[in-house]
């Protein structure tokens, strides 16, 4: 069932980012690729350090003590309005969820020995189920449908903001603004959203993919991987490769998968590509600053706020 | 039945620099009014298979639920990461649907929690379903 008409264009946030890119000043073709600092000797996962925007987005934790202080905060005010079983929220907390923070075995991709010699190009299986499981998320299972009725939903998002409810006046925005408030207040920054920011990194990740210094030490590794006898231009192909898709890994993937760790350990690959990424990212970083140190704010204050909502048992 | 509610709730990623979303109704009732700053993740969207690289990160207002209603969609994903997206994890009690075109049409692969590489639909999505 699909609402009357008209599909959210997502560019409806493109106005927000014109105004991020903006508000760094000055422009960024005119800079230059920015300089890097320290490189890392990396090995293994273990040896990347962390990112500088991992400072901006929310670990496991970080995202669950929020998802938590969301649900706490949204079903009190929505107990306000007659809607005490309000359980929309119960699903968004998720023991799988990962966080945001880079994950240092994936992001530039396989740099373990151990995960080459166990699963070749490939990972632990983790649940590829064609439906959904309820395992790992909280107050989940039973049969119940707990996706809000067209009554709850008018009062969560504020359709019906103005209006007197049991003597309660729905609020701009609804619950989920009263939620958000809740979980902002003493020092966080309106406006501010603290989940999505992580899509922030990514412009930075892809410069650094198109980097001189990023090819020139893919090349390294490409020289390195083409004297053990295989053809890859950079470390992005070896997983395109549709021979790997194997559901067991067999030998002939494990050798390639750990010749292609053993090359990026020769050449450094990660070390230098970390150092890269981290580069544009401490550029963006400078470029958004009063922006990010209001994710900052924001962050802090939901991270004390939803222990004090969660306790409060509201 | 419940009315569902339908919203095309994406975070971009790649060259632009995005934090939200304006979802239907919000469109509907008052053009330019902005998302409560609320949004919890529904699905990690990967460059690359084996859950590697850069994330496309999807997010709604709360999760989905029991039903095999739709409860969120990206009718048109954004263009750096149009055709892009080899490997997903879905989170909130959602499953993911991905479409090779936009708005729905073409082929598809799903509904699915995670999926570690995406067969024929590697770097084809142009859309997104979830329930």
């Amino acid at each position: 069932m699909y609402p009357k008409g008209r599909w959210a264009a997502v560019l409806g946030a493109v106005a927000v980012t014109g105004a991020l890119v903006s508000c760094g000043g000055g422009s960024e073709e005119k800079s230059g690729p920015p300089r890097i600092g320290n490189v890392p000797e990396v090995a293994g996962s273990s040896d990347v350090p962390n990112l500088p925007m991992d400072a901006y987005v929310l670990s496991k934790e970080q995202y669950l003590t929020y998802a938590r202080g969301l649900r706490a905060a949204v079903r009190s005010c929505m107990a306000k309005f007659g809607f005490a079983d309000f359980r929309a929220l119960d699903s968004a907390v998720d023991q799988s969820y990962p966080g945001m923070k880079a994950d240092k075995a994936h992001y530039f991709f396989i740099i373990d020995v151990d995960r080459a010699a166990r699963f070749g190009y490939g990972s632990a299986r983790d649940g590829e189920r064609e439906e959904t499981p309820e395992e790992g998320v909280d107050g989940a299972g039973g049969e119940t449908d707990d996706s809000p009725t067209a009554a709850e939903n008018a009062v969560f998002q504020g359709k019906n903001a103005g209006t007197r409810i049991g003597g309660v006046v729905v609020p701009k925005g609804g619950c989920a603004a009263e939620g958000a408030k809740a979980l902002r207040a003493g020092g966080g920054v309106e406006g501010v959203e603290i989940v999505t920011v992580a899509n922030e990194r990514n412009d930075a990740y892809q410069r650094a993919l198109e980097d001189d210094r990023v090819r020139k030490v893919f090349a390294k590794w490409s020289t390195c991987m083409k004297k053990s006898g295989y053809r890859y231009a950079t470390p992005l192909e070896p997983g395109k490769d549709r021979r790997w898709r194997e559901e067991i890994p067999s030998r002939a993937q494990i050798t390639v998968a750990k010749a292609d760790v053993a090359c990026k350990q020769r050449t450094n690959t990660v070390g230098v590509w970390w150092a890269v990424v981290a580069a544009y990212e401490k550029k963006y970083i400078d470029e958004h600053a009063e922006h990010l140190a209001d994710v900052k704010k924001t962050i802090d204050a939901t991270m004390r706020n939803s222990a004090r909502l969660v306790a409060r048992g509201q | 039945m419940r009315t569902r509610s339908m919203l095309a709730a994406a975070a971009l990623a790649g060259g632009a620099v995005l934090a939200t979303v304006i979802p239907a109704q919000a469109e509907e009732a008052d053009a330019g009014e902005t998302v409560p700053a609320a949004a919890v993740v529904l699905s990690h969207n990967y460059r690359h298979a084996e859950y590697d690289g850069s994330i496309y990160y999807v997010t709604g207002s709360y999760g989905c639920d029991n039903s095999t209603d739709i409860d969120w969609s990206v009718g048109d994903i954004v263009n750096s990461w149009n055709d892009k997206i080899s490997s997903v994890k879905s989170f909130s009690k959602c499953t993911s649907m991905l479409h090779e075109n936009n708005y729905f049409r073409g082929a598809s692969l799903g509904f699915f929690k995670n999926r570690q590489h995406l067969g024929d639909m590697n770097d084809e999505t142009s859309s997104i379903r979830l329930r």
